[in-house]
């Protein structure tokens, strides 16, 4: 195996070249020794950051009420449901938005939920095609920025769990509903009458997507009229003073 | 609302009680409550107003009187029913009338016919609200060994009731269950409450 002691003679040459007492070598050793310690260095960083990773506690309280909303409204939402993945690498977060309102009286059509724009840190996230997967986020100078791409999803839900939707310029028709999304979740966890999202966070501490941070959603309700608002927010009596419509003088 | 009788020469009027108990028991021992009506006035005759049929108790039932106002006010009532035989006692302390509804009306009647006048809002709703308070007194007569039974409803209205009201759905498994029986989506939020996330964090 002639080409093998050629190697072995070669690094034999080189191995005694190192060890040599000329300048060449005596710069070559300490380059090598600067990248070994930059490596070993390195190493060591590395291995500190993922260890510690982001402590984070939320805000849900059992007695914090669901608002209502009538017209357009920017809310933050209230936690109802937290989870970590098991690699800790990924968050989902439920927060709820506001109840879903009744009937128009001008009208007898259902209210309906349109979500509008969706801020997280002050910067209005720009999405991808599919209305979900954030792309980017832009600050209220006008600059955006990519740190968000990938790690962040938002899933919205117009009324309950089966009612998902993506905010106003996007579409997509292929939506799943909430109990597929949140881990663990079943048919049971309906979020019956209420307007929520579902937040997606995948852990990336170079691009600061490290806790839920701060979200402000804009939505609209189709119920605008001052009759309507007054008249729902009369009778419901979920929410509202639950006085019987037949004492509620209508025209 | 105003009703017009400067166009009749006699007027009968009559205060007309219809309470509504969502739980009300004959006996103790009676093993679940059921819902009960019960229709009385101050007249001495029986009176029928929208299918109901209302028990004449005249001098028995007091109303104390409530006032017109131009501005909607709260304003408490009490009904005092008396002459209550013994027998009557048990089904009043088993049942639980505080909480029900109450509506007094005041009707307005020709005299000579017992006929109501055909007014509009007659008869008129005076009072609705819910009885807040009862209380049972009991006159015993020593020379006669009889005892003469009397209750009386304290009765808040509805504007009072609504002024207290605090409505709305939590975000707790309770609240949410009280509308929606099978929902379990908010029966994460107590075990949430000061829970850490250490999220990112490598093994």
């Amino acid at each position: 195996m002639s080409w093998l002691s050629s190697i072995g003679d070669l690094a034999k040459t080189a191995y005694g070249w190192l060890r040599g007492d000329s300048i060449g070598s005596s710069i070559a050793r300490m380059a090598l020794t600067g990248y070994v310690l930059s490596k070993v260095s390195d190493s060591i960083n590395e291995k500190d950051e993922k260890r510690e990773g982001s402590r984070i506690q939320l805000s849900p309280d059992t007695k914090n009420s669901v608002p209502v909303v009538y017209g357009k409204a920017t809310v933050s939402g209230i936690v109802v449901d937290a989870k970590i993945t098991t690699n800790y690498q990924t968050m989902y977060f439920c927060l709820a938005l506001s109840e879903v309102t009744g009937t128009k009286l001008s009208d007898s059509a259902a209210s309906e939920f349109t979500f509008k724009d969706i801020y997280w840190n002050d910067e209005r996230l720009i999405f991808k095609s599919d209305g979900i997967t954030a792309d980017s986020a832009v600050d209220s100078a006008g600059i955006s920025n990519t740190d968000c791409r990938d790690k962040i999803q938002v899933y919205c839900y117009k009324n309950g769990s089966s009612n998902p939707v993506v905010p106003y310029n996007y579409t997509n028709a292929s939506l799943s509903s909430a109990d597929s999304i949140f881990p663990d979740w079943t048919a049971n966890h309906a979020m019956s009458d209420l307007v929520f999202v579902i937040v997606k966070m995948t852990y990336d501490d170079k691009q600061d997507v490290t806790n839920l941070g701060d979200w402000k959603f804009v939505i609209e309700n189709s119920m605008t009229l001052p009759g309507d608002c007054l008249y729902d927010y009369m009778t419901n009596t979920r929410y509202g003073a639950g006085i019987d419509p037949a004492e509620v003088y209508s025209v | 609302m105003t009703i017009n009788l400067s166009s009749y020469g006699s007027v009968e009027s009559g205060l007309f009680v219809k309470i509504v108990c969502s739980k009300y028991k004959a006996t103790f021992s009676t093993p679940g409550f059921t819902t009960e009506t019960f229709l009385f006035s101050d007249m001495s005759r029986e009176v029928t107003i929208a299918g109901d049929l209302y028990t004449p108790l005249g001098k028995l039932l007091s109303i104390t009187t409530s006032s017109s106002e131009l501005k909607i006010s709260g304003q408490e009532v009490s009904v005092t029913i008396s002459g209550l035989p013994d027998s009557s006692l048990e089904d009043i302390q088993a049942s639980r009338f505080k909480g029900s509804s109450i509506e007094i009306r005041r009707a307005f009647f020709n005299p000579a016919t017992g006929a109501f006048y055909s007014i509009t809002d007659n008869p008129m709703l005076r009072f609705k609200g819910n009885i807040t308070n009862l209380s049972l007194n009991e006159e015993y007569s020593i020379e006669e060994r009889t005892s003469s039974n009397s209750i009386t409803l304290i009765c808040a209205s509805v504007v009072d009731i609504m002024s207290k009201k605090v409505a709305g759905r939590k975000t707790n498994p309770d609240s949410q269950k009280f509308f929606y029986p099978t929902d379990v989506s908010m029966d994460r939020v107590p075990s949430l409450i000061g829970t850490y996330f250490d999220f990112g964090k490598t093994k």
